[in-house]
């Protein structure tokens, strides 16, 4: 029996590199003649197999977490956390300006209409102005609304700026009117030729009229965020937990907590929507286990999709304008349902373009050893709305 | 521009530590990258806890290079780093001693090891888990660190015959409890 210890720790010795080569030659004579030495040193290879193949490397983000805690680094910039607003309104400040005017014409021109220039016989163009339904009188359109019968008072103005060459276009004509945020509802062209070969022509290059957000005020009337019918919404979150774990994620949190929105734009109060997200959730299970109490803590990236709803307030129809909103959101992930409230303000940087921010509260509700647990988090979210 | 100094000793890197700030950070990352698997390996198996290890490996590193920076001597610089890793994980044993946490149970949702290979990977680290501190210590400290048994008896303040017996136990235990899935979990690893 102690000749049998000694082989058994001999083998191990013999593994670890510390056994010296005449107890070696001992041990490989012993084994020759024992079966069951031969399978106790097969198993001492496996198990130092297993136990090595079962190391753990630690997670890169600690190094960077040691590195600034004794500050010997500075965080890259594309992790730093205010990059992805930057990235947002940067993203969203590119769309504006390429699809949705986000410039628009200078108030000096005095009026849209007038940068036209064209040099052969006046058009007609009938101003009608919203009156009391008790004036009114039916006007039918002569443009695209013909079958449509309207309460109006009409009137007629000399249009002496408004020429054409006998070319203009109707399409575009109106398209000029679309995009005139003066204080005249609607300008209808009732007296015009039909489309030629020719274009319009502007007086000068239209980019150099623009100005910034030009129309801040004297806004009336913008039909194109009236008749919007979805709003697209990116969000960025930046919460902090109520459960504090002590916990960092492994992956780099500014690359998550960020959901996306396809609105329906039900009318101007209220809207309906799915919205996908991802986010952080800290998770603390407390649970106990042959009279042992046990506490996990974890970090969990939560993949969520479910609708929501958002209530906005009157529009004071002016660009920035701000718009109060309620929102709340009701959605599934794996771990569980979450749901949100929010409630903040929308500020409207033109007809199609909106930026919102405001303090979002989330829920978690989960199961760990069929027992409910929830993770709560609140903070502040920042949003890029588009129109559409 | 930046040298690299992977011929350097570990005291002389200790040294270069207390340079300015960017030799500093040369000399740290590259004892970071000599230790930092071991030392982290060390604090998760003695821990049994990620949340907590993670924590204890990070103020290890920490601490090391505050004492680099104060300028203090040092002879042996991977004893220093155990030694502060192993401190710090006795202090907060003696803090925690009641909460026992399971290490599976820090795996993410996200880890995707199918069903029967977890079940696997657990049995493992319960069977290290379950060890006496003393042989888990010695056993970590071999097969974790790659000490040699008279590194790890120095570390320990122990003998050499001590050290040989504590690591024959725990391989003992080991080797009994997870013989019958000895071959499986040398598959999936």
């Amino acid at each position: 029996m102690k000749n049998q210890l000694n082989n058994s720790e001999k083998i191990i010795s013999l593994l670890d590199g510390e056994l010296n080569p005449a107890e070696s030659s001992q041990l490989y004579n012993d084994m020759a003649s024992d079966f069951e030495l031969q399978e106790e040193m097969n198993q001492q290879i496996s198990l130092k197999n297993v136990i090595n193949k079962n190391n753990t490397l630690p997670p890169s983000a600690l190094k960077n977490e040691i590195a600034q805690k004794i500050g010997i680094y500075s965080e890259p910039l594309y992790k730093s956390k205010y990059i992805s607003y930057f990235a947002t309104l940067l993203f969203g400040g590119l769309i504006s300006f390429f699809t949705f005017n986000f410039f628009q014409d200078n108030p000096n021109s005095n009026s849209d209409i007038q940068s036209i220039t064209s040099n052969s016989k006046p058009i007609d163009i009938e101003i009608i102005t919203p009156t009391s339904t008790n004036n009114n009188q039916t006007l039918a359109n002569n443009t695209q609304d013909n079958n449509k019968s309207l309460s109006h008072k009409k009137n007629h103005y000399p249009t002496p700026n408004y020429n054409s060459t006998n070319t203009v276009a109707k399409e575009d004509i109106n398209l000029i009117n679309k995009n005139s945020y003066n204080e005249i509802q609607t300008a209808e062209i009732v007296n015009y030729q039909d489309l030629s070969d020719n274009q319009i022509t502007n007086s000068s290059n239209p980019i150099s009229q623009f100005t910034f957000f030009s129309n801040i005020t004297n806004h009336s009337t913008n039909q194109n965020y009236k008749n919007s019918k979805f709003t697209f919404i990116i969000n960025k979150f930046e919460n902090h937990s109520i459960t504090n774990v002590g916990v960092s994620p492994i992956i780099n949190p500014t690359i998550n907590n960020l959901s996306i929105a396809l609105m329906y734009n039900f009318n101007e109060t209220w809207q309906f929507g799915l919205e996908y997200g991802q986010e952080y959730f800290n998770q603390r299970f407390y649970f106990q286990e042959n009279f042992v109490k046990h506490f996990i803590d974890q970090i969990y990236l939560s993949n969520w999709i479910g609708v929501n709803t958002r209530y906005l307030s009157n529009n004071f129809n002016t660009y920035f304008a701000p718009q109060l909103f309620a929102k709340a959101l009701f959605a599934y992930s794996e771990a569980g349902p979450v749901s949100k409230l929010e409630s903040g303000i929308i500020f409207n940087l033109n007809d199609r373009l909106s930026f919102s921010t405001g303090i979002q509260y989330s829920n978690l509700l989960y199961t760990y050893k069929s027992q409910f647990f929830h993770s709560n988090k609140i903070g502040v979210n920042a949003g890029l709305n588009i129109k559409f | 521009m930046s040298k690299s100094l992977k011929n350097n000793t570990d005291e002389e890197l200790f040294d270069l530590m207390k340079s300015n700030k960017n030799t500093s950070r040369l000399a740290f990352d590259e004892l970071y990258d000599r230790y930092s698997s071991k030392i982290y390996s060390y604090c998760r198996k003695i821990m049994n806890n990620s949340p907590v290890a993670d924590d204890i490996y990070q103020e290890t590193f920490t601490k090391f290079f505050e004492t680099a920076q104060k300028g203090k001597e040092m002879t042996n610089v991977a004893g220093y780093i155990i030694r502060i890793a192993r401190n710090l994980c006795l202090n907060e044993k003696a803090k925690k001693h009641n909460d026992k946490v399971a290490l599976e149970d820090y795996i993410l949702p996200s880890y995707d090891k199918s069903y029967g290979t977890k079940q696997l990977l657990d049995l493992l680290d319960s069977a290290i888990e379950e060890l006496p501190e003393q042989y888990k210590e010695s056993l970590v400290m071999k097969e974790y660190m790659d000490m040699s048994y008279q590194e790890i008896a120095d570390n320990l303040g122990i003998t050499l015959p001590i050290v040989r017996i504590r690591i024959y136990r725990a391989k003992n235990k080991l080797r009994k409890v997870l013989a019958p899935y000895l071959n499986e979990l040398e598959k999936i690893l």
